[in-house]
């Protein structure tokens, strides 16, 4: 069919030359965007991570705290990082870690012993013992002590063995969650380090400022 | 007015359509994912690598860097295995299977085995350095003829100047006895397309060159049989790591599941609990979490029992679920073939101890009271933070204890987290109380008071709770004074005449 160069004709060429040009204009515009977003998607991931930090400075639940460091154990992935860009992310992701376990390391109190008896909360307590001589068997319900004094005496036991509990609760679940924080940064530096090794130095000043006590932070120098 | 507003927003729409039309132009490629397998090597992982990736094979070295020149000249981003030896750099298909051994990796392909000094040897997808592959996390073999004479300069295998001929970098050749010419005709495969043909991991198939081994003990253990073909195991060029079973010679024991296509993702596992000191064990308690890497792997997903904090990533942290029971996590990537751990995940079971041979007496008073402790077992998996508690339970009293009610409340506290193993106990939940009760009267009179209590654990101290067993709590007292006390194993007894006591 013969070409005719009417008004649709002229058109569509001149609709494929502005396509041409938009098409050879972009593709830098293209390939940066690509690579940028290859490039920045592990700090958009650390970012998003420790957005559960910041929750817990209103919430103060170790479970937001557990959330951002899972996070940062999973939010690369080595293979996609381009290898002049290793040291800045792992820099990233220890300061972190970092953050978390000064966090941890606030909520800790060394002095507190869970097995001494002065901490130890009882699954059952024994009511007093009323002035009619009665006592009722350990575990009993409060609201069945007829004397009114002996009754207050042992609803006072069980508020303060339940704020024994509560302590000794949030002492568990905060070894349990250094644990495995400590467990998270140990696996991300070995992944990282299959890939790139040094920088020592300044992962350790990255820790420094984090304000992790010095014990914490010779431990995890020994990972690096 | 309504004219004109129509007409100044036509124009613009235009431009936008045509710009995303002509970005999708640009982006496009007409050969799409045809030629990408779809799984296995060089399966592709993100959008952007759709278009470009493809796995590169072939049948001898040189058709494998005809075929990588090929891929590079229309245009591809080829995948294929380079291995960096300390005198240079060998090309795979992507397809070959790579294991690494104490000492060597070892790359069978075209029908043999290139054994490389592992100490200085690097492992990468295509030639990309970004791409390199963690030596560890590829299959393990046991093959000690090898490791023995790298580690003595041993000369084993293919003669020098043959095996320069197969390999040009290798420490050593050895295996199946095929010179430089192409593979077997029945294992060579049609033609995909020009720059990827069907590698050669039929090889690994049972029947012709691999068989299993009858006095294996472990399963599936392939080993290749040296009297195959022609050569045999004492005097062949390929044969020195061959050991002769039930009178037939082999070469090479390879581990389960090395067979397929190409080299495992591979998972490090890694538990957050440091108790037991086992960390990377795959039995593990209820709510147990173990972190899993994976130096190539990406994708990640879990079939039951257990959940992952994300399904992308190097590193995600399966939690066991809250029940009895096996969970499989399996990782995936663009680079290699998926891997899969499988945890057995079990529940706790209850210890109840005295706490000491205290008996909580007054004297005169038919009371008894008793101390122990809780703990979960087993000790073999962790149970840090697990949460126990008694269900409150209503009990029935008899004689003299019935002065308290025919039926009396048992409401214990708020659950509590189990501590650090007691080494030979188990996981501390809790200290308690099993006190009798008492009442004013005749102190001389049968009677029991009994409790049936759940005991339960919990992921969390607001969580569903399971439950581990109904424990009976009994007292009784007799006409004659004798007094006695349960709660599960922790037992005790005295006298209503007996000295006033505590635990």
């Amino acid at each position: 069919m013969p070409f005719f160069w009417n008004k649709a004709n002229i058109f569509r060429v001149a609709r494929g030359s502005i396509v041409a040009v938009i098409c050879w204009a972009a593709l830098p515009l293209l390939a940066l965007a690509q690579s940028a977003s290859t490039s920045d998607q592990t700090e958009a991931h650390i970012a998003n991570a420790m957005l559960g930090l910041q929750r817990f400075q209103s919430s103060h639940s170790l479970d937001d705290l557990r959330a951002t460091s899972r996070g940062l154990l999973s939010s690369f992935i080595v293979p996609r990082i381009k290898p002049g860009d290793l040291i800045a992310r792992r820099r990233s992701l220890i300061t972190g870690f970092g953050e978390v376990l000064h966090q941890v390391d606030l909520l800790s109190d060394p002095t507190f012993d869970p097995n001494s008896p002065e901490n130890t909360p009882q699954i059952c307590l024994t009511p007093p013992q009323e002035p009619s001589g009665r006592q009722l068997a350990s575990c009993a319900d409060p609201n069945d002590i007829s004397d009114p004094a002996t009754r207050a005496q042992y609803i006072a036991a069980i508020d303060k063995n339940n704020l024994k509990i509560q302590r000794r609760n949030q002492y568990t679940s905060l070894r349990a969650l250094d644990d495995e924080v400590m467990s998270e940064v140990q696996i991300t530096l070995r992944l990282f380090h299959a890939k790139t090794t040094g920088d020592t130095p300044a992962l350790d000043n990255i820790l420094r400022h984090a304000g992790i006590s010095d014990v914490r932070r010779a431990k995890i120098d020994a990972m690096i | 007015m309504e004219r004109r507003r129509r007409l100044s927003v036509r124009p613009r729409f235009i431009f936008i359509a045509a710009l995303v039309g002509s970005l999708a132009a640009c982006t496009a490629n007409p050969h799409s994912t045809a030629h990408v397998p779809a799984t296995g090597p060089g399966s592709v992982s993100t959008l952007s690598e759709v278009a470009q990736v493809v796995a590169v094979g072939g049948d001898s070295a040189d058709e494998l860097a005809a075929n990588i020149n090929a891929g590079v000249a229309a245009g591809k981003s080829v995948r294929y295995v380079t291995v960096k030896a300390a005198t240079g750099t060998d090309n795979y298909s992507v397809y070959a299977q790579i294991a690494h051994s104490k000492s060597a990796v070892l790359v069978h392909v075209y029908g043999r085995t290139h054994v490389y000094r592992r100490s200085t040897t690097k492992v990468f997808y295509s030639a990309d350095p970004s791409h390199e592959l963690d030596i560890a996390s590829l299959p393990l073999i046991n093959v000690p003829t090898i490791d023995k004479a790298l580690s003595t300069n041993a000369s084993i295998g293919a003669s020098s100047t043959v095996r320069l001929s197969l390999c040009a970098h290798c420490d050593y050749v050895v295996g199946y006895l095929y010179q430089s010419g192409p593979v077997k005709a029945q294992f060579v495969a049609s033609l995909k397309d020009p720059w990827q043909i069907n590698p050669d991991y039929s090889f690994w198939k049972s029947g012709s060159d691999v068989k299993l081994a009858s006095s294996s003990t472990r399963s599936a253990q392939f080993l290749g049989d040296c009297s195959y073909g022609d050569y045999n195991c004492g005097g062949g060029d390929y044969c020195p790591f061959g050991t002769y079973i039930d009178g037939n010679c082999y070469y090479g024991i390879y581990s389960p599941g090395i067979g397929g296509s190409g080299p495992s993702c591979g998972i490090n596992s890694q538990t957050a609990a440091t108790f037991p000191t086992n960390v990377t064990r795959t039995t593990i308690g209820v709510g147990e979490a173990v972190n899993l890497a994976s130096s190539a792997g990406s994708t990640w997903s879990v079939n039951s029992g257990g959940s992952l904090n994300t399904t992308s990533g190097s590193a995600v942290t399966f939690t066991a679920g809250d029940l009895a029971g096996g969970s499989t996590v399996t990782v995936s990537g663009s680079g290699c073939a998926s891997a899969s751990i499988t945890f057995s995940i079990i529940t706790p079971t209850l210890l109840i101890q005295r706490a000491n041979s205290g008996i909580e007496h007054k004297v005169g008073s038919a009371d008894i009271g008793i101390q122990q402790q809780y703990f979960f077992q087993p000790e073999t998996v962790s149970f840090v933070n697990l949460f126990f508690e008694e269900e409150e339970v209503i009990g029935s009293a008899t004689g003299y204890y019935a002065c308290n009610g025919a039926t009396q409340t048992h409401m214990p506290g708020a659950p509590l987290a189990a501590l650090a193993d007691v080494p030979g106990h188990g996981y501390p939940v809790g200290t308690d109380a099993a006190y009798s009760g008492s009442c004013f009267g005749n102190q001389f009179l049968d009677g029991s008071l009994t409790f049936n209590i759940p005991m339960d654990y919990a992921l969390t101290s607001t969580g569903v709770s399971h439950r581990m067993n109904i424990t009976a709590n009994t007292f009784t007292s007799t006409v004659a004074g004798a007094l006695n006390a349960s709660k599960g194993a922790s037992t005790g007894s005295t006298t209503v005449n007996s000295p006033t006591s505590s635990f």
